[in-house]
C-alpha cells in the first residue's frame, strides 16, 4: 500500500512537469493578443475592424434602430411607415409617440457602438507595440482611430444623452459619463486627430477618415453641444484647454479652403443638376436602360450624370462605404428600409415589373410628411430632386397605394436613399435576368447578380458633405455667404442671413440625410417640440392588406410631442438588459 | 418419515395403474426442501422436453408424470438455484434447493474494472442489455427512460434518429450538462450510434465517489456501456426483427377557415375597427375559394394535417453470434435500423443506421490456473444516413411545425387543377397566405428547402487491449483506443418562387468532415487478502487522450448542369468547380484539438465482505487551460456495511435477506469549454471597403473575447447516503439514495456588459446545488407457472442556483425573438441565484377584468395602473407594488425541470407467453407554449382561443382577442403561456409468445418468439400540446440549459410493431 502511494506520487510528479508539453495545443485558426499586433499591417487590420462596426452602428443590422434611421423617423420630415404585419415595424413607429415597446430596442446599436470603441481602444493601445517604418503612417492610423472613437462617442451622446465612456480595452463597469465629459473627450480627441492626420487635400483612399472629416465632425459636435446644452464652448478633456467658437470657425475655414472638397456643380445647364448628380437616381445605366421619366423631362439631353462614388465626387467628405459582396449587413440597409413597400417580390403579382421603376422595393419606412412638400418652395429644384410625388405622372407610374399593408402613407417618398434599378434587356445580357428590372449594383458589380433585394444596395451612406460644411460655417459665423453658395448651386437667388433662413436651408439641402432630427434638438426643445407637433393632423392612409384593398384614411395623431420631448429630452432609452447586467451602475435615460 | 411411508403406499397402489397406461410414462413423486430442511411451497417442476409441469404442495411434496427413465426434471424457484435432476429408475426424489446468492453475486462495471454488486459502495444502476432490447427503441437511451432513477432522459424530439437530453441528478451546470459516456472503456462517443442489440449492459455512476475514477468530465455522472462480449461454450446465434407503423399521437386542433375569420373579426371589433372585408383578399381567380369557404363546402386548409406522413414505417433487424473455446471467445453483431418521420410531407424525414460489431478475446499464454497473457479487441462500425429532415428548433424561425401551425387556413395547398401528384411542378403550389404575404405555402417550402439532401456519417470505434497476469491476482492491462468519424452531406437547392420567398440561384452543396481521436491507458490491478479477512483491490492507472484531429470542408456552387438531387455534386456545375458565381461559397477548417493527461488510483477494501471502503484519487491535466491552471485533483471516499452479515442480524434474515448501508463523498470535474479562453483570440473577417472598388474588401480583425487566464476546472462535489435491501428470499428489492450535489465554479460564458466591447470568455462563474432522493423497488415471484414482476422507481430532485459571478447574479436567456415575435425582445428564461436553472421568467396574471366598473375601481385604487385596459383584458400582477406594470414585475412563472420522475415496469410470463409494460412520467415541471406569432395578428390559432373572454363571465383566464392588444395580453410573456408539463406515458406494452413451447422437438432452436408491441399507447397529461415529453431548449449557442419550450415541437409517435426473436 505504501509502495503504491509512493509510485502514485512519483507519477503525479512526473505529470506536473513532463505532461505540460503534451497539453500545449496550437490555435490553428486564430491569433491572440499575446502576439498581436506584431507589425504595421496588423494595426491596420485592427483599424479596419473598427471601421466595419462603426458602419454597423449607423445602419444597425438588427431590426433597424440605427441612428440614421431613427433620426429620420423622429424628425418632422418623415413618418414611421413600414407595414403592420411585423411587430418590429410597428414598434419603431411607436417611438414617434415616445413609446418604447421593446426593453432592448437599442441593444444592437449599443453593442455596435461599444464594440467599435473596444476595437479602437485595442488599436490605439497596439500602436505602441510595433515598430513603425514612418511616423506619419502611425500618426494617420492614430488619427483615424481617434476619429472613429469620437464619432461613436458623439453618436452615443446624440442618441442617449449620456453613456459610459471606456477609454481603454480593459473591461470596467462604468456609469454613464455626463455630456460635458463626453463632448470634452470628443473635442480633445478630434483636435488631436486633426493635428495627426495628413494635411493633403482629398486624402488618397476613399472611405477613410481625414483631417477634413475630423474638422467637420468637430464643428457638428460643437454645434450640438453648445446648442442643446446652451453653452459657449467645450472644456476639453485632459489639459487640452477650451474649444471656442472661434477655434471651430478656424477649422471650418481650413476645411473649406484647403480640403480640396467643393460643391458638385452641374455639367449641363440644368438647374439643380449638380445636386441631382449626388444621388444614384441620376446614374447613366438606368437612364440608358429603362430611363427615369422625371429626370429625362428635366434633363432631356441627359447631361446630368451621377457623380458616383469615386474620384469624380468632390463633395463627399466622409461616407460609410458598403460592400458589393451580397453578405448580410454588408450592403446599404437604409436603402432597403426606405425602399418602397411593394409586392414585386411576390409572384402573385408582377414579379418582373418593379412598378415603381426606377425605384426598387424595400420595407417602406419613413414616408415623407406632406407638410414638408407643401412648405418647400416649388422653385427649388431640390424639392423634386429629393421627393417622389406619387401623383406626378412622371414618377413611379405603377405604384399601388397601400400595397403590402403599408402604414402612414402620404404619397411622398424621399429619393436620396432608395434602391435604384435598371432594365436589363430582353436577352439579359448584363445580369442574365432578361427583361427584368434589377438593382444597378448588379450592373456595377457582377458578384451582386444573385443577391436578393435585402442585400443588393451598395450606395455610400454620406455622413458629411461639403454643403453641410458651408452651412455650418454660415451658422457659426452668422454669415449668409456660404449659405448662398449652396443656394447658387441649384440656381436659387441669394438671401440675407437669419437663423430661420439657415434652418430652412439646412432642412432642404440636407433633407433625408440623417441630420434634421439632431438639428431640431440643438435648436432647442421649443423649436423641436413645435416642429414635431405640426405633424399631427397630416392626412395619411394605413393599409391592412397585401394589395392595398383595405385602407383606412386617417390623420397623424402623435399626441403632444412637445411634452414627450420635454420628458425625455429627445434621447432614447438604453437597453434594459444592460441596466440589469450593470447591477444598477447604469440607469435608464430619464423619461423612459 | 411418515410422509415417506404415505408416499410409498401411494406408489404401491398406483404403480400397476400407471404401468398399464404405459405409453404415457409413469409418475414420479418426491418433495423439495431448502438447505435448512424446511419444505418449499410452489416450486415449479418441469419435465425437460415436454410441456408437463407440476407444483409442490404446501408440505413441499409433488407428483409429476415423466415419459421414461431418461427424463430430466427441472426444479425452479425464485431466489433459489435451479436444479436439474435425472430421474433414472427412481420413483421418488428428494431435492434440496440451494439459496441463490447470484442476485447479490452479480457483477457491475465500475470503471477500469468490475466489482461484485454487493460490495459496491457508491450509487450505481445497472440495466441489462435484455431489458434494453425488449423495449425495441432505436436508441438505448429511449429504453433507459423508465429504468434508471435519478437519470433524466428526454427525447430531443420525435424526429427520426434524434438524440436525447440526458442529465443525472439534476441540471448541474449550464455549459455542458450531459454525462460522460464510456463505451467499452473508452471515454467519449455517441451512444446513439450503437444498436441497442449490441449492448450487454449499461451502468450509470451517479454519485461522485463512483464517478471519481473518471475525474475530469465526470461532474455530470458517467454512463458506462459494455457491448456484448464473447462467452465460452456453444455458438449461440440470434436473429431479431421488428417492423412498426408510426402515427401522430395527438394532432393540434387548429381553427378552420370560418372560425379563423370569426376570431379575426372579433379582434378588429374589439378595437373598434370594422370587420375585415375578407372578399378583398380573394380577387380574380381566387374568388372561388372565398365562395367555397362561405358556403361551407370547404373548411380551409389544416396545414399540420397536410404535412402528416401516415403509418410511417420503422424497422430493425439484428443478427448476433456469440461463442468461443478455451483460448478464444468472440461476439459479433450486425444490425440495421430505419425510421421515417411522421411529419414533413411531401418529403419524408428518413433515417437509417447500419452497424457492425466484432469483439473478441484470445489467450496467448495460458498458465495452470489463470491466463497469463490475453489479447482482445472491440470494434464497432456505424453508418448512418438521413435525409429530408425538417427544422425543429426552439426558435420559431427554425421550426417548420411552427410555420404549419401559424399559417392561416384560408389558402389551399395546391392551385386549382393540381394535387399531390404534381409536387415537383412549381405551378402546382398555391403561393401562400393571401392575408399575410410574408407567409408562404409551408408545405411547398418544405418541399423546396428540406427535401433534396442527404447526410451520411461513418463512425468507427475500436480498441485493442493486452492483459498480462504475471502472478495470480496481479493484472496489467494496456488499452489503445482509436475512433474515427466521417460526415458527408450534399444538397440541391432548386429554383422556386413562392409568395415572398424565392430561390433565384439554383445551387448544389457538398460538405465533408473527418477526423480521429486516440487514447491510451494503462492500469495495474492487484488483489490480495490478509488472513482471508482483509480483502484489498488496488488499481493504479494512467491515461493520455488526444482528440479533435480532423478537418472539415464545405462548398456550394451555383448553375448546376443537372437540376435534381441525384446529380448534386460541385463538379456538375457549369464550368466545374473553378467557375465562381453568386452562389459560390467555400469553407474549410480544422476541428478543435484537445488533450487530456490523467493519473488515477483506487483502493477497495473489505473486511469479510462485511465492511467495505473505497478511496479514489485522480489527477487530470487539460489542454483547455493555461499552464498553471491545468491540473485538477479529484478525490473520493466511500464506505459500506452489509448489516445482514452481522451475526446479530440473523433473526431478521427470514424477512430481510440483505441490507447494505452506503455513504460516499467525492469531487468530480468538468473542463469542456472552447480552448484558448485564457487568451484574447483575434478574429479576422471584419472587412471594410476602402477605395472605389466595392468588390474588393480590406481585411480587418479584432479581439473576439476578453481573455481569462484564470479559467480552470469546474468541480462537482457530492455526498450520497443510501442503502440496498432485499426481502422475502430476495423477491423484493429496495434501493434508497439521498444526495446533495454542489457544482462549484461552473464554466460558463456569462453575459457581460455590452460596453466591454467584445465577446465574453468562459469564466468559473457560478454554483448550483442539486439535492434529492431516489427510490427503486422491485418485486418478482411466481404463482405456479405464472411468473410476474414489477419495478417502480421514483426520484425527486431540487435544483437551486446558489452563486453567479456577475454583477446582477443573473445569466440571461436569449433575448430577441426566440419564442414569438411579440416585439418586446425580452428574454423568457434565465438563470438566477435562488432559482432553478432555466426557470421561465415573465409577467403573472391575476385574472380577467370582467366589467368597465371593475377596471375603474382597480385603477382608482392603484394610481391608474392599467389605463389602457378594457373588459376582457388581463389584470397584471404589480409585483413591486409601485402601480406601474413594467419589467420589474416579471418573475418566475414556471420551472422547466420536473421535481419528480417516475418509472414503472410490469412483467408477466405464463407458459411461453410474456407481457411487459413500462411507463414513465415526470411531475412538477412547466412548459411554455406558443404556436403563433403574437405580434402578427393574422396568424392562426388553436381551438383553445374559442374559450377566450367574449363577454362578462365567459373566461377568467384567456383574455379577449384584440389586434391592437393595448394591454399587452398576449404580447407579454406571461403565465398565460405556461402549462403544467406533468405526464405519465404508457411507454411500451409488449405481448409475446415463444413458439418453442409448441415445438419441443426442435432441439436446435432455443427461442422462437413472436410479439406485438405498442409504444406510446397513451399519455396521461394536462398539457394541451402534442407531446409533453419536450427536451427542446432555447435557440442559439450556449442556451442548452433551457428546456420545455414548445414553438412547434416534433412529437414522439405512437408506434405499433410486430417482431420476432429467434435463437439457436
Amino acid at each position: 500500500m505504501k509502495k503504491i502511494l509512493i509510485v502514485f506520487s512519483l507519477l503525479v510528479g512526473f505529470a506536473l512537469t513532463g505532461c505540460e508539453d503534451f497539453l500545449d495545443t496550437k490555435n490553428l485558426t486564430k491569433r491572440d493578443t499575446s502576439n498581436y499586433p506584431q507589425n504595421e499591417d496588423e494595426v491596420q487590420e485592427l483599424l479596419t475592424g473598427a471601421y466595419r462596426l462603426a458602419r454597423e452602428a449607423e445602419t444597425a443590422p438588427s431590426f433597424a434602430r440605427g441612428g440614421f434611421l431613427m433620426a429620420e423617423l423622429m424628425s418632422d420630415d418623415r413618418f414611421g411607415g413600414a407595414g403592420d404585419t411585423s411587430q418590429q415595424d410597428l414598434n419603431i413607429s411607436d417611438f414617434e409617440k415616445f413609446i418604447n415597446s421593446e426593453e432592448n430596442a437599442f441593444a444592437a446599436v449599443w453593442d455596435c457602438c461599444y464594440r467599435t470603441i473596444f476595437r479602437t481602444n485595442t488599436m490605439i493601445e497596439g500602436l505602441a507595440l510595433v515598430d513603425w517604418s514612418d511616423q506619419s503612417i502611425r500618426d494617420y492610423a492614430e488619427g483615424q482611430g481617434l476619429f472613429l472613437r469620437s464619432y461613436v462617442f458623439f453618436y452615443l451622446a446624440r442618441m442617449f444623452g449620456t453613456a459610459p465612456m471606456p477609454m481603454a480595452s480593459e473591461p470596467a463597469n462604468l456609469p454613464r459619463s455626463s455630456a460635458d465629459e463626453i463632448f470634452g473627450q470628443v473635442a480633445a480627441d478630434l483636435v488631436r486627430a486633426i493635428e495627426l492626420m495628413p494635411n493633403t487635400p482629398r486624402a488618397a483612399e476613399r472611405g477613410r477618415a481625414t483631417k477634413w472629416a475630423a474638422e467637420a465632425l468637430l464643428a457638428r459636435a460643437f454645434l450640438f453641444y453648445t446648442g442643446y446644452y446652451n453653452k459657449d464652448s467645450i472644456v476639453m478633456a485632459g489639459d487640452a484647454g477650451t474649444l471656442t467658437k472661434a477655434d471651430v470657425i478656424e477649422y471650418l475655414d481650413d476645411c473649406i479652403a484647403n480640403s480640396g472638397y467643393s460643391l458638385l456643380q452641374s455639367t449641363g445647364d440644368v438647374d439643380g443638376g449638380g445636386f441631382y448628380s449626388l444621388w444614384p437616381y441620376s446614374n447613366e445605366i438606368t437612364r440608358e436602360h429603362g430611363g427615369y421619366k422625371w429626370l429625362d423631362d428635366v434633363d432631356p439631353d441627359k447631361k446630368v450624370v451621377w457623380a458616383g462614388e469615386e474620384g469624380g465626387n468632390v463633395e463627399t467628405i466622409f461616407a460609410w462605404q458598403f460592400a458589393a459582396s451580397g453578405g448580410t449587413y454588408e450592403g446599404n440597409l437604409l436603402n432597403l428600409f426606405f425602399g418602397m413597400r411593394m409586392m414585386d417580390y411576390n409572384n402573385t403579382h408582377d414579379a418582373q415589373t418593379q412598378r415603381t421603376f426606377p425605384f426598387g422595393s424595400g420595407w417602406g419606412f419613413g414616408t415623407v410628411n406632406s407638410r414638408l412638400w407643401d412648405s418647400w418652395p416649388d422653385n427649388d429644384p431640390r424639392k423634386k430632386g429629393s421627393i417622389i410625388d406619387i401623383n406626378d405622372p412622371l414618377e413611379a407610374t405603377g405604384y399601388i397605394p397601400g400595397a403590402d399593408n403599408w402604414q402612414a402613407e402620404t404619397g411622398y417618398f424621399q429619393k436620396k436613399y432608395m434602391p435604384i434599378l435598371f432594365e436589363d434587356d430582353a436577352a439579359g445580357t448584363v445580369t442574365g435576368s432578361g427583361g427584368a428590372r434589377v438593382n444597378i449594383s448588379k450592373y456595377m458589380y457582377p458578384a451582386q447578380a444573385g443577391v436578393g433585394y435585402n442585400n443588393n444596395n451598395t450606395q455610400d451612406l454620406v455622413m458629411i458633405r461639403f454643403a453641410d460644411v458651408l452651412l455650418m460655417a454660415a451658422e457659426l459665423k452668422g454669415d449668409a455667404a456660404p449659405l448662398n453658395q449652396v443656394r447658387a448651386r441649384v440656381g436659387l437667388p441669394p438671401v440675407a442671413y437669419s437663423l430661420e433662413a439657415l434652418q430652412n436651408e439646412r432642412r432642404w439641402e440636407l433633407a433625408f440625410e440623417g441630420i434634421r432630427w439632431f438639428d431640431m434638438l440643438r435648436w432647442g426643445l421649443d423649436y423641436a417640440g413645435a416642429a414635431l407637433n405640426s405633424q399631427n393632423g397630416v392626412p395619411v392612409t394605413n393599409s391592412h392588406s397585401a394589395k392595398g384593398e383595405v385602407i383606412d384614411v386617417t390623420t397623424i395623431n402623435y399626441g403632444d410631442q412637445a411634452a414627450q420631448l420635454r420628458r425625455t429630452g429627445g434621447f432614447f432609452p438604453i437597453p434594459q438588459e444592460e441596466i440589469e447586467k450593470s447591477g444598477g451602475v447604469l440607469v435608464q435615460t430619464e423619461g423612459w | 418419515m411418515k410422509k415417506l411411508l404415505q408416499t410409498l403406499l401411494l406408489l404401491l397402489i398406483c404403480a400397476p395403474w400407471s404401468i398399464s397406461a404405459q405409453a404415457q410414462g409413469r409418475n414420479v413423486s418426491g418433495f423439495v426442501t431448502d438447505d435448512s430442511g424446511d419444505a418449499l411451497v410452489g416450486v415449479t417442476i418441469s419435465v425437460e422436453g415436454t410441456s408437463t409441469v407440476a407444483i409442490t404442495n404446501p408440505d413441499g411434496s409433488f407428483t409429476v408424470r415423466v415419459p421414461g427413465d431418461d427424463a430430466t426434471l427441472r426444479f425452479s424457484y425464485v431466489g433459489y438455484v435451479t436444479q436439474e435432476v435425472a430421474v433414472g429408475s427412481r420413483n421418488e426424489i428428494a431435492v434440496v434447493l440451494a439459496t441463490d446468492a447470484s442476485v447479490l453475486e452479480d457483477v457491475v462495471v465500475i470503471g477500469y474494472g468490475v466489482q461484485q454488486k454487493k460490495l459496491v459502495t457508491g450509487a450505481t444502476v445497472q440495466v441489462s442489455g435484455d431489458d434494453i432490447t425488449k423495449l425495441n427503441t432505436t436508441s438505448a437511451l429511449g429504453a433507459l427512460q423508465s429504468q434508471t432513477p435519478g437519470v433524466s432522459i428526454t427525447q430531443a424530439s420525435g424526429m427520426p434518429g434524434s438524440g436525447f437530453k440526458v442529465f443525472i441528478r439534476g441540471m448541474g451546470t449550464i455549459n455542458s450538462y450531459g454525462p460522460l459516456y464510456v463505451i467499452d472503456g473508452v471515454a467519449g462517443g455517441d451512444i446513439n450510434n450503437l444498436n441497442p442489440a449490441d449492448i450487454q449492459s449499461i451502468d450509470v455512476l451517479k454519485d461522485a465517489a463512483s464517478a471519481a475514477i473518471y475525474g475530469s468530465r465526470a461532474a455530470n455522472g458517467v454512463i458506462l456501456v459494455t457491448t456484448k462480449q464473447g462467452r465460452k461454450g456453444r455458438v449461440q446465434t440470434s436473429l431479431d426483427a421488428y417492423y412498426g407503423w408510426q402515427n401522430v399521437y395527438r394532432m393540434p386542433d387548429m381553427l378552420n377557415a370560418q372560425e379563423y375569420m370569426m376570431i379575426q373579426d372579433e379582434g378588429s371589433l374589439q378595437d373598434g375597427q370594422p370587420a375585415t372585408a375578407w372578399e378583398n383578399y380573394f380577387l380574380g381567380d381566387n374568388r372561388a375559394i372565398y365562395d367555397r369557404i362561405m358556403d361551407g363546402s370547404w373548411k380551409g386548409t389544416d396545414w399540420v394535417n397536410e404535412s402528416r406522413n401516415k403509418n410511417a414505417p420503422t424497422q430493425n433487424y439484428t443478427f448476433n453470434v456469440t461463442g468461443g473455446g478455451d483460448m478464444s471467445v468472440f461476439s459479433l453483431g450486425l444490425g440495421y435500423t430505419s425510421q421515417e418521420g411522421i411529419f414533413g410531407y411531401p418529403n419524408v424525414p428518413s433515417w437509417e443506421r447500419y452497424s457492425a460489431r466484432m469483439n473478441s478475446e484470445h489467450t496467448l499464454v495460458k498458465g495452470k490456473s489463470f491466463d497469463i497473457v490475453k489479447f482482445g479487441e472491440n470494434l464497432t462500425y456505424t453508418y448512418r444516413k438521413s435525409s429530408g429532415m425538417i427544422r425543429n428548433g426552439a426558435d420559431m424561425y427554425w421550426s417548420d411545425l411552427y410555420s404549419l401551425m401559424r399559417t392561416d387556413p384560408l389558402s389551399p395547398v395546391y392551385n386549382e387543377g393540381y394535387g399531390p401528384e404534381d409536387n415537383d411542378d412549381i405551378k402546382a403550389w398555391f403561393p401562400g397566405s393571401l392575408v399575410n404575404t410574408q407567409l408562404n405555402n409551408p408545405i411547398a417550402m418544405t418541399r423546396y428547402n428540406r427535401a433534396e439532401n442527404l447526410s451520411q456519417a461513418h463512425v468507427l470505434r475500436t480498441n485493442a487491449y493486452l492483459i498480462i497476469q504475471p502472478i495470480k491476482d496481479l493484472i496489467f492491462k494496456s488499452t489503445f483506443g482509436y475512433n474515427y468519424s466521417m460526415d458527408t452531406g450534399r444538397s440541391h437547392s432548386p429554383l422556386y418562387s413562392l409568395g415572398s420567398a424565392s430561390n433565384t440561384v439554383e445551387s448544389v452543396s457538398q460538405n465533408m468532415s473527418g477526423g480521429y481521436a486516440w487514447n491510451w491507458e494503462n492500469t495495474l490491478t492487484y488483489q490480495f487478502s490478509i488472513n482471508d479477512a482483509h480483502n484489498f483491490t488496488a488499481l493504479l492507472g494512467q491515461s493520455l487522450e488526444k482528440w479533435g484531429m480532423g478537418e472539415s470542408l464545405s462548398a456550394t456552387n451555383g448553375n448546376p448542369r443537372f437540376h435534381d438531387f441525384e446529380h448534386a455534386y460541385i463538379d456538375n456545375t457549369v464550368g466545374g468547380p473553378f467557375v465562381l458565381n453568386p452562389a459560390t461559397n467555400m469553407e474549410g477548417g480544422p476541428w478543435g484539438m484537445g488533450r487530456l493527461a490523467s493519473f488515477f488510483g483506487r483502493v477497495s477494501y473489505d473486511y469479510k465482505n462485511k465492511y467495505m471502503a473505497t478511496v479514489v484519487l485522480r489527477a487530470d491535466g487539460s489542454s483547455n487551460f493555461a499552464r498553471g491552471h491545468r491540473w485538477g485533483y479529484f478525490p473520493s471516499v466511500s464506505a459500506g456495511w452489509i448489516m445482514t452479515s452481522e451475526p446479530w442480524m440473523e433473526k431478521v434474515l427470514p424477512v430481510m435477506d440483505f441490507l447494505k448501508i452506503r455513504a460516499s463523498w467525492g469531487q468530480n470535474g468538468n473542463s469542456s469549454i472552447d480552448n484558448f479562453q485564457y487568451l484574447a483570440t483575434i478574429a479576422s473577417g471584419a472587412s471594410y471597403n476602402f477605395g472605389s472598388d466595392k468588390g474588393a474588401p480590406t481585411s480587418g480583425s479584432f479581439a473576439d473575447i476578453l481573455p481569462n487566464v484564470d479559467v480552470s476546472w469546474e468541480t462537482s462535489e457530492q455526498i450520497d447516503l443510501g442503502f440496498d435491501a432485499r426481502f422475502f428470499r430476495s423477491r423484493l428489492g429496495f434501493v434508497f439514495d439521498y444526495y446533495v450535489k454542489n457544482t462549484k465554479d461552473w464554466l460558463v460564458r456569462a453575459p457581460q456588459l455590452a460596453s466591454y466591447g467584445t465577446g465574453a470568455p468562459y469564466i468559473n462563474g457560478g454554483d448550483i446545488r442539486n439535492s434529492g432522493v431516489e427510490i427503486a423497488l422491485d418485486w418478482s415471484d411466481n404463482v405456479g407457472e405464472f411468473q410476474y414482476g414489477a419495478n417502480v422507481n421514483f426520484s425527486y430532485n431540487k435544483n437551486e442556483v446558489t452563486r453567479i459571478a456577475n454583477e446582477q447574479g443573473i445569466i440571461q436567456g436569449q433575448t430577441g425573438s426566440t419564442l414569438w415575435e411579440m416585439g418586446s425582445g425580452a428574454e423568457f428564461y434565465r438563470v438566477q441565484v435562488g432559482r432553478p436553472v432555466g426557470f421561465f421568467y415573465g409577467y403573472k396574471s391575476l385574472g380577467i377584468f370582467q366589467t368597465q366598473a371593475e377596471i375603474d375601481s382597480y385603477n382608482a385604487a392603484h394610481e391608474d395602473i392599467q389605463m389602457d385596459a378594457k373588459p376582457g383584458d388581463v389584470i397584471w400582477l404589480d409585483r413591486d407594488g409601485n402601480n406601474i406594470i413594467d419589467e420589474y414585475d416579471k418573475d418566475m412563472i414556471g420551472n422547466p425541470y420536473p421535481d419528480f420522475n417516475l418509472g414503472i415496469g410490469l412483467n408477466f410470463a405464463w407458459k411461453g407467453f410474456d407481457l411487459n409494460l413500462t411507463m414513465n412520467g415526470v411531475f412538477g415541471n412547466q412548459i411554455i407554449r406558443s404556436w403563433r406569432n403574437w405580434g402578427i395578428t393574422t396568424d392562426n390559432y388553436t381551438s383553445e382561443i374559442l374559450g377566450r373572454w367574449h363577454g362578462q363571465g365567459t373566461s377568467d383566464r384567456l383574455p379577449r382577442v384584440s389586434k391592437a392588444d393595448p394591454n399587452g395580453n398576449y404580447k407579454r410573456v406571461s403565465d398565460l403561456f405556461m402549462e403544467d408539463g406533468d405526464y405519465l406515458k404508457m411507454q411500451n406494452i409488449t405481448l409475446g409468445y415463444d413458439f418453442k413451447h409448441l415445438l419441443s422437438k426442435a432441439n436446435f432452436l432455443s427461442q422462437l418468439r413472436l410479439y406485438v408491441t405498442v409504444q406510446n399507447l397513451f399519455t396521461i397529461t394536462g398539457y394541451s400540446g402534442m407531446d409533453p415529453e419536450l427536451g427542446q431548449a432555447g435557440a442559439g449557442d450556449g442556451f442548452g440549459w433551457s428546456s420545455g419550450i414548445d414553438v412547434g415541437y416534433y412529437p414522439t409517435p405512437r408506434t405499433w410493431m410486430i417482431g420476432a426473436n429467434l435463437k439457436f
